[in-house]
């Protein structure tokens, strides 16, 4: 096996909590709580969990975009929480990130070109060439490079995570952390993003995290999955072995928790 | 079968926008019999939660029913007044929310919220509607009913909140639950128990159940029969072993096979709708039986 791109070792986050109306109690949730896992350089780690899991927390301290109350992340060797400023600004347009809504994300104000042509300007590039690059990331992502002159409001919400993605591909990274990104859309939309996120995965040899609850997509697109509950790391391994064979009591109750569409099935496990 | 509980017939819904007449739900027709649990499915804008609103008179504006029946045990809701159509809401049809803590009052305690159900609905009051709550969150499956029915609606869970929405639901024993989404908000084990709580409660109160959902898996586990929707329109309607089993729209036939199993192959592409309708399909929306209890658009049977 190659070396790691990006090494985890015990992190932990903890949130300090003001629980009911009064605010009295100050209690700590361990959000994050003594998490190790290894990325390879290419492949994709599902990183899934319900809701309160810690999934999300994790995927933003991978990015520094959270400090951590403990622990260590490396990213090519590099530690990231000890990195100084300008170095993490370098690193930073390697990794990249992909959110379930982009809506939220982007300048209402700014079009489509701007948006994307942002995120050419980290790399330097300007004039003819960011409007040539940025017709060529639209093109990544399956859409006219006339879309350039609109604006985020202007489009579904499958578009705009092409347009999302397209702005996260702008940047040239090695690495993506996809945080429920198809999570709010329709069903022949999802299929189309998953197939857009595979495609570019194998043709740019990307390494991602994929966030994600749900865990049919996570079959189709990750290589290795990571179950986290709780705050901790259930269980990590080989996608068809978590599949097929989960070790662990909470990675069965997952996937004996989706309903099967195949009435016959369905009903016999219910 | 049975004499229908619902029979919607004809039903069209439209919206007055700036940019003109949207026709969201576009001669609706289906029938569902008593006890009998109904998925309509679709995607987002194919009028699936507008029919459903449509049910209850509840379309807002600039939404408004512009034609059809909506039979209930035979009568016409479209014909009743507002005062009678609030008697029959809660009491005879009840519905529920995706997002529970948007239809709980966050000033009320769970209790407050069924007993201002009973009281409205039953003319129960008092000790008699406090021992009456605590029973409709017992049959829910919340534990410690008593201390429950004190809290506030913050203070629960999700699954928590949908199981309060249910019990406020069930408290006046409809006919009728319409379930707008009732499960998409919440992580996959709550919304396992919740299904089965739905699968439970339809035979201990012999209700019939109004699905809404976009959820193919949760359709196979719940419902007796399915409808497709897409553009406003019914595209099929069969029982749920035919829906999945002998699919005859090319939309439902591409739904199906777009959406990922955990039997899905890694690494390998989704298949995805192709089907487009041509403006002559998009312009029609009458159905022809193909097999008993199995209805397709006219055009997909050659008709």
């Amino acid at each position: 096996m190659s070396t790691p791109l990006i090494q985890v070792t015990n992190l932990v986050k903890h949130f300090s909590a003001k629980s009911g109306l009064a605010g009295g109690g100050g209690n700590v949730v361990k959000a994050v709580d003594d998490v190790s896992f290894d990325i390879f350089p290419g492949e994709v780690l599902g990183l899934v969990g319900e809701s309160g899991s810690g999934k999300s927390t994790t995927g933003r301290l991978i990015l520094r975009l959270l400090e951590p109350t403990s622990g260590r992340v490396t990213y090519g060797g590099q530690s990231i929480f000890d990195m100084p400023k300008n170095d993490l600004r370098e690193l930073r347009k390697q990794m990249q990130i992909v959110f379930q809504d982009p809506y939220g994300a982007f300048n209402p104000r700014m079009t489509v070109g701007a948006i994307i042509g942002e995120a050419l300007e980290l790399r330097g590039i300007s004039g003819a060439q960011r409007r040539s690059d940025t017709s060529r990331f639209l093109e990544m992502v399956q859409m006219p490079a006339n879309v350039a002159n609109r604006y985020p409001h202007e489009f579904s919400g499958g578009q705009r995570q092409r347009i999302g993605i397209a702005r996260a591909l702008a940047v040239e990274p090695q690495f993506i952390v996809a945080d429920e990104p198809v999570s709010a859309l329709d069903v022949s939309t999802q299929a189309e993003i998953v197939n857009l996120l595979l495609d570019l995965q194998q043709r740019l040899s990307l390494t991602m995290l994929f966030i994600s609850h749900d865990l049919s997509v996570v079959k189709v697109l990750c290589d290795r999955v990571a179950v986290m509950q709780h705050g901790k790391l259930v269980e990590v391994g080989d996608s068809q072995q978590i599949f097929a064979a989960p070790r662990m009591e909470y990675t069965r109750e997952l996937l004996d928790a989706i309903p099967i569409p195949d009435p016959a099935r369905a009903r016999r496990a219910a | 079968m049975a004499e229908p509980l619902l029979s919607v017939r004809d039903l069209q819904t439209q919206f007055n926008t700036d940019d003109g007449v949207v026709t969201a739900v576009d001669h609706v027709s289906f029938d569902l019999a008593p006890r009998e649990i109904l998925g309509v499915v679709g995607e987002s804008g194919s009028g699936k939660s507008v029919t459903s609103l449509s049910v209850l008179r509840l379309v807002a504006n600039p939404g408004k029913i512009v034609g059809g029946q909506i039979l209930w045990k035979g009568e016409d809701l479209l014909k009743k007044t507002e005062a009678q159509m609030r008697a029959i809401r809660g009491d005879d049809i009840a519905m529920i929310f995706q997002e529970p803590m948007t239809s709980l009052n966050p000033l009320y305690t769970v209790g407050n919220h069924i007993e201002e159900a009973l009281a409205l609905h039953q003319g129960l009051h008092g000790q008699a509607a406090r021992e009456r709550a605590i029973q409709a969150l017992e049959e829910v499956g919340i534990r410690e009913a008593p201390a429950r029915y004190s809290s506030y609606p913050h203070q629960l869970s999700g699954g928590m909140r949908q199981r309060v929405m249910i019990a406020v639901a069930l408290s006046c024993n409809p006919d009728l639950l319409i379930a707008d989404e009732p499960t998409t908000a919440l992580d996959v084990t709550v919304q396992a128990r919740i299904l089965d709580l739905m699968l439970r409660l339809r035979t201990e109160k012999e209700m019939a159940i109004l699905l809404i959902t976009h959820n193919m898996g949760i359709v196979a586990k719940l419902c007796d029969r399915v409808v497709v929707m897409h553009r406003g329109k019914i595209v099929e309607a069969a029982t749920v072993n035919d829906i999945f089993a002998q699919p005859r729209h090319p939309y439902t036939r591409d739904l199906l096979k777009s959406i990922p199993t955990l039997d899905s192959a890694p690494k390998t592409r989704l298949a995805t709708v192709q089907w487009h309708p041509t403006p002559q399909q998009d312009a029609h929306s009458n159905l022809v039986e193909v097999a008993p209890g199995h209805r397709v658009s006219a055009w997909v049977a050659g008709g």
